[in-house]
């Protein structure tokens, strides 16, 4: 409890003098104090340990226990509280008035008393007695708050990296520097494998610090797991990601973030890129850096008719790394306030010769730089690395299997304006997974039926030449002209039929793709050596290699494979 | 830092103009100088005397295009600094603001 | 400085300050002031004090001390001069003079005499104004 200044003190009056302890009540009751008297200082020690008065006035000089000797033991008793204490005395001598100080004397009265400069005295030692109890209240409250908020911090980030660890950051092909409390900084990283085999990967930065900055993240990487598994690709991902954040986030809060996807097998790496520095494609080849600008507004800012969910697609091959990081990197300040600023970033990617050391030596650059750390220093950098060595970890389910459907087929048709925006196969793949016998290869599955629906659309519908893929140019032309065709798309379809029939104690699924597209010779294409498609074709080889029969029709416009299964034991 | 608007002869234009730093610390001012206009119909962001930008000032310019209409809003934002220039690049913000 | 033995200034005050419980102090002074004198007196006549005694000097110095302040207070002046020369004496603040302290400790007790008739006289008015 903090008391006013005006309150009623409790004052605790030790002179071994009858007399002068008697006048000295008086003056002090009738200024509306209440008194305590002790005539010797063990009796004030006492009194002081029983009753706690606010403020002492104690005579020097006093049998048994001395005033000073007294004056320590209270100060003692009082801990951090102000207990002032004025000594009473007639002592003159400079030296006598310095040990009064030296004991904890916090100011001084001579007799003979006047009241007036008594009553002055009190006050002016209450007003700082309670500047001091406000002072010690507010210390507390503070520790106590500040404990509240670690505990909170403590629980929140327990709870979230629950979440954020459920994906793959663990993987041998990235590495990372976070702060432990990041999260509390707004900054974010997670990775996930898609049913494919495909690693996606987001680095964010939110607006802000603290509890607001942290906000966000468990919707953002609800989402980001979320779809990931379902094997949403980035685009439906991103405008998922940006339409929650926009309604759930006030208008000043936004998140900057890169996604990634990496695809191992296809050897490509898609990018998107809003409003964190420029990350970069790294090569081991000796290859310039291919910087990986951001060309879109962060996420949580756009509504989702102006959102832009673009991403640019380049080759991704062994020896190649991607490394993105936060604003906190570059925006780190020396001692004169320069930045430490893309072009020394630059510095330390070009003179980097151990990739394993890359986020050392940009911390070793920093701290250079600065001297001191800043704790919103995110870095991640993801390595190509061979599809065998990783491959997702097979999905556990756990419903028991007995209500499995075995005996249907399924015809659906996509139009002109469903492929532009539409992803069907998230959707086509649940469906197939209600039939247990088939999740053992749900991404064997997943992987030919992406390759089968993206061939349709690019070849067939799109009328795209794979062939333009073979060098780097070209790579960057046939994405331009998919998104070009695409955005311009008026007519054309897709018809994917499903067909499961029991065969014994398992069964057999067929999927027939066809599209509108002008078709090709299949038997020439199938019979090119891989040699020659050397950043295209891998789609096909794929499909050939993963399903257990596959053919197409003469014309090049259907596409029919088979899984079959032996029965669950 | 500091934070003083004037309004076009027209009346129909505020005009912001921000000194020094323009990061949380701003955030008071820079509400108060837009908050009670309900007669400009553009409104400018002189950002002449800014030396520096931080992402909470950024969500302070999306409140302000927010409160002068959101997309439709005529918010321009002029005299930036090579360094203020690089940071509205990075978010892309030209594609909210008229960045002159 | 009037040569009152006490200053009735002082006396107005204490009258004001202390009310009701005016003649009790009055009282509590006299009784606990005629200890005093006679505690000094006494440690005079011990035949072990000497000036010379540090010890000895210091108890009388811190009497004198005491006293003076309590003197003060109530307004006797000449009586809280007399006490604190004799603390200096005490106190080694000067030298020691055994000849000086027996006399100085004689005035104080004649110049209390002269306090202490004041106030029983003021008792006297206390009593006949109620």
């Amino acid at each position: 409890m903090i008391s006013s200044a005006s309150d009623r003190l409790t004052v605790l009056i030790a002179d071994d003098n009858v007399s002068d302890r008697m006048l000295l009540s008086a003056i002090v009751s009738r200024q509306g104090h209440d008194v305590l008297t002790a005539s010797d200082g063990a009796e004030a020690v006492g009194l002081f340990e029983r009753r706690r008065p606010q403020l002492v006035l104690m005579d020097a000089m006093m049998p048994v226990m001395d005033g000073f000797e007294a004056a320590r033991q209270i100060k003692t008793l009082a801990g951090d509280a102000l207990v002032p204490i004025i000594f009473l005395t007639s002592l003159t001598e400079g030296e006598d008035l310095a040990r009064c100080l030296d004991a904890g004397g916090d100011d001084f009265i001579a007799k003979p008393y006047n009241q007036v400069v008594l009553a002055a005295k009190i006050n002016a030692m209450n007003r700082l007695r309670v500047l001091q109890e406000t002072v010690l209240h507010q210390r507390d409250l503070i520790t106590r708050h500040h404990k509240y908020l670690l505990n909170e911090q403590r629980v929140a980030k327990a709870v979230f990296d629950q979440i954020a660890h459920s994906g793959c950051l663990s993987s041998r092909n990235i590495r990372y520097l976070q702060s432990p409390y990041a999260l509390f900084n707004g900054d974010l990283l997670l990775a996930a494998w898609s049913p494919s085999g495909n690693m996606h990967l987001l680095l964010g930065d939110f607006t802000g610090h603290g509890l607001p900055a942290a906000v966000g993240a468990m919707p953002l990487a609800e989402v980001f797991y979320g779809m990931t598994a379902k094997g949403y690709g980035l685009p439906e991902t991103l405008r998922e990601m940006n339409a929650k954040l926009k309604r759930i986030l006030p208008v000043d809060m936004f998140c900057c973030a890169a996604l990634l996807c990496l695809n191992f097998k296809q050897q490509l790496v898609e990018v998107w890129n809003g409003g964190l520095p420029d990350g970069y494609l790294l090569h081991s080849d000796g290859r310039a850096h291919t910087p990986l600008i951001s060309s879109n507004v962060p996420l949580g800012v756009l509504s989702a008719g102006s959102f832009d969910d673009n991403t640019q697609v380049y080759p991704f091959g062994p020896g190649d790394r991607v490394f993105l990081l936060s604003d906190g990197v570059v925006d780190s300040t020396g001692q004169d306030g320069e930045l430490f600023g893309a072009r020394r970033l630059q510095n330390v990617l070009v003179s980097n010769r151990n990739p394993a050391l890359l986020i050392e030596e940009v911390q070793w650059a920093l701290a250079r730089f600065r001297g001191q750390a800043r704790d919103d220093v995110s870095m991640v950098e993801v390595a190509f690395t061979e599809p065998d060595a990783l491959g997702p970890p097979s999905v556990i389910y756990t419903d028991s299997g007995d209500s499995s459907p075995l005996d249907w087929s399924a015809s659906f048709e996509y139009r002109a304006a469903t492929l532009k925006r539409f992803n069907p196969l998230p959707y086509l793949l649940q469906l197939v997974q209600e039939v247990h016998g088939l999740r053992g290869q749900s991404s064997e599955l997943y992987i030919v039926l992406s390759e089968l629906y993206s061939n349709a659309l690019e070849h067939g519908v799109l009328g795209l030449d794979s062939a333009l893929k073979r060098d780097a140019a070209g790579f960057g032309l046939y994405y331009q002209q998919r998104a070009e065709r695409l955005d311009r798309l008026e007519d054309g379809f897709i018809r994917i039929d499903f067909q499961i029939v029991p065969d014994g104690e398992g069964g057999r699924l067929t999927v027939r793709v066809q599209d509108s597209g002008a078709g090709f010779d299949s038997d020439r294409v199938l019979a090119l050596p891989p040699a020659v498609t050397q950043l295209s074709g891998r789609g096909l080889a794929l499909v050939r290699q993963l399903s257990d029969r596959c053919q197409w029709s003469d014309d090049g416009r259907t596409a029919s494979v088979e899984f079959a299964w032996e029965g669950l034991a | 830092m500091s934070v003083n608007s004037e309004r076009s002869a027209d009346g129909q234009e505020l005009i912001i103009i921000i000194k020094g730093r323009f990061d949380f610390s701003t955030h008071q001012d820079f509400r108060g100088a837009y908050e009670n206009e309900t007669q400009a119909k553009r409104y400018t962001v002189d950002l002449n005397g800014t030396t520096y930008l931080d992402s909470s000032a950024l969500g302070m310019l999306l409140l302000l295009r927010d409160h002068a209409g959101g997309d439709r809003a005529q918010v321009q934002l002029v005299n930036c600094n090579a360094e203020v220039h690089k940071i509205l690049t990075i978010s892309n913000f030209s594609k909210l603001f008229k960045i002159a | 400085m009037s040569n009152n033995p006490v200053d009735f200034n002082v006396l107005s005050t204490l009258r004001e300050v202390m009310e009701a419980e005016y003649p009790a102090l009055l009282k509590v002074f006299i009784s606990d002031s005629v200890n005093r004198v006679n505690d000094m007196a006494l440690l005079l006549r011990d035949p072990s004090f000497t000036a010379a005694s540090t010890a000895s000097l210091q108890r009388l110095g811190l009497m004198a001390h005491s006293f003076k302040g309590s003197t003060g207070n109530m307004g006797a002046t000449h009586l809280s001069e007399l006490c604190l020369q004799l603390e200096e004496q005490g106190r080694g603040l000067v030298a020691a003079d055994d000849a000086r302290i027996r006399l100085l400790v004689s005035e104080i007790k004649e110049e209390f005499c002269a306090v202490r008739k004041v106030f029983e006289d003021e008792l006297q008015l206390c009593h006949a104004s109620h």
